[in-house]
């Protein structure tokens, strides 16, 4: 269970650096807490926005399927689940 | 001066429509389809002239609209080329021309929908920009307001081939598009269904952009509910929350943005215009919200000068404009 914490933490601060919430860190999110609109109060840019970040980190591609999405950016937990299911590769670009 | 608002704060644009609004939007597709009757029966000059009770009934019982109808001329009578371009200083009586204007666009509305551009004449400015694009096989975001014919845009989008996306709150146009629609069956126009508060919204106008095709926001109105960041920007000399959305969205994809707007220029005689909107590169993360700002400030600008010069063709009352 080590790594699939490891990832959701990394999606966290993916989460923080891509949308510049500089006034929360990755412990302040809850894995399974909803993360738009009534969670960190993110919006649908954000939401966009954090998937090209995804996509860059992970190479993981998120199409425009709104019922998919909402799953999938439900929490950082389902987050974490799209990753692993599409085979994203964690630690493959840190740089 | 702009400020932006701090993030996530939403604003809302609590009250509901005024009446005039209701009679577009919402109700009286009755009178709507009479207008449309009377249209081919009588020709235009004829059926023109039963807008002026449409008008006076709606002078008379919408007290609210009317109010901000005369404060809105009379801010534009601050300006000078705004005080050309009325009729005379804002009285009790300016509200009557703000409503007559409406529903006469109302009206070639539906002789667009019904009978094409054959009785109407359009001119073009700035519209090389979208060929351009299409050529390239470019996105762009036309970013309109509720000043003119916020309508035709789409009609001439689909004249040169040009898909034409547009985002709206389909719970307030659903009525009034299903009527067109009704009088134009063949209409290919997308509309992409905004749903406040959806996480979804934005990937689907991505989708549109990279599909080459263009997408229409408006930028002269907050969601019902929230769900925007809402910058304030001064707008006649009175601080406007508008929307930045459509801007971040711009900056986020780096995709050209536009002012986009059809005016009224005599009888039947409309100007679709299409102005850039300023450089639209792929600005960083860091300078993102304030490259955004930037471009909802020359937006509003242009928008503030097509209200000085068209003055009675702004058709935006709703409280976002009484915020300050």
């Amino acid at each position: 269970m080590e790594g699939a914490e490891a990832l959701e933490t990394e999606i966290k601060q993916l989460i923080i650096d891509a949308l510049k919430l500089e006034d929360i860190q990755s412990v302040d999110i809850d894995s399974e807490a909803p993360l738009f609109i009534e969670g960190l109060g993110l919006d649908s840019i954000d939401a966009l926005e954090l998937a090209m970040a995804l996509q860059d980190r992970f190479g993981v591609q998120i199409q425009d399927d709104p019922d998919e999405n909402r799953e999938i950016f439900a929490s950082v937990r389902s987050l974490a689940d799209f990753v692993r299911t599409q085979g994203g590769e964690p630690w493959a670009d840190q740089d | 001066m702009a400020a932006a608002m701090p993030r996530p704060s939403r604003a809302r644009s609590g009250k509901a429509p005024g009446r005039w609004e209701e009679f577009a939007e919402r109700g009286s597709l009755g009178a709507l389809r009479l207008m449309a009757r009377l249209y081919n029966l009588l020709g235009r000059r004829l059926s023109r002239a039963i807008l002026h009770p449409i008008a006076a009934y709606f002078f008379l019982h919408d007290r609210g609209s009317r109010g901000l109808s005369r404060r809105y001329l009379e801010r534009v009578w601050v300006y000078p080329e705004g005080r050309a371009h009325l009729r005379g200083r804002p009285g009790f009586f300016a509200p009557y021309w703000h409503y007559h204007e409406f529903a006469l666009q109302i009206f070639d509305r539906m002789v667009l929908w019904g009978h094409g551009l054959s009785e109407l004449r359009m001119d073009h400015q700035g519209s090389e920009h979208l060929f351009a694009l299409k050529r390239e096989r470019r996105g762009g975001i036309l970013i309109g307001a509720h000043l003119g014919s916020f309508d035709m845009p789409r009609q001439l989008a689909g004249g040169h081939g040009i898909t034409l996306n547009v985002v709206m709150f389909t719970a307030h146009a659903e009525r009034i598009n299903r009527f067109f629609k009704s009088l134009d069956p063949t209409s290919q126009m997308r509309v992409l269904n905004l749903e406040p508060g959806s996480v979804g919204t934005s990937f689907e106008i991505k989708a549109c952009l990279d599909r080459g095709e263009l997408v229409g926001i408006m930028g002269d109105r907050l969601p019902a509910g929230g769900g925007d960041t809402p910058v304030l920007i001064d707008f006649l000399g009175v601080p406007m929350a508008f929307p930045l959305s459509p801007f971040r969205l711009a900056c986020l994809l780096g995709v050209p943005a536009f002012l986009s707007l059809c005016l009224r220029k005599g009888d039947a005689h409309y100007e679709a215009v299409v102005r850039p909107l300023g450089n639209v590169s792929k600005v960083s993360r860091h300078d993102r919200d304030k490259a955004a700002v930037e471009l909802a400030r020359a937006w509003v600008q242009g928008l503030e000068q097509a209200c000085l010069e068209h003055p009675y063709q702004w058709f935006n009352f709703y409280d976002t404009w009484e915020q300050a």
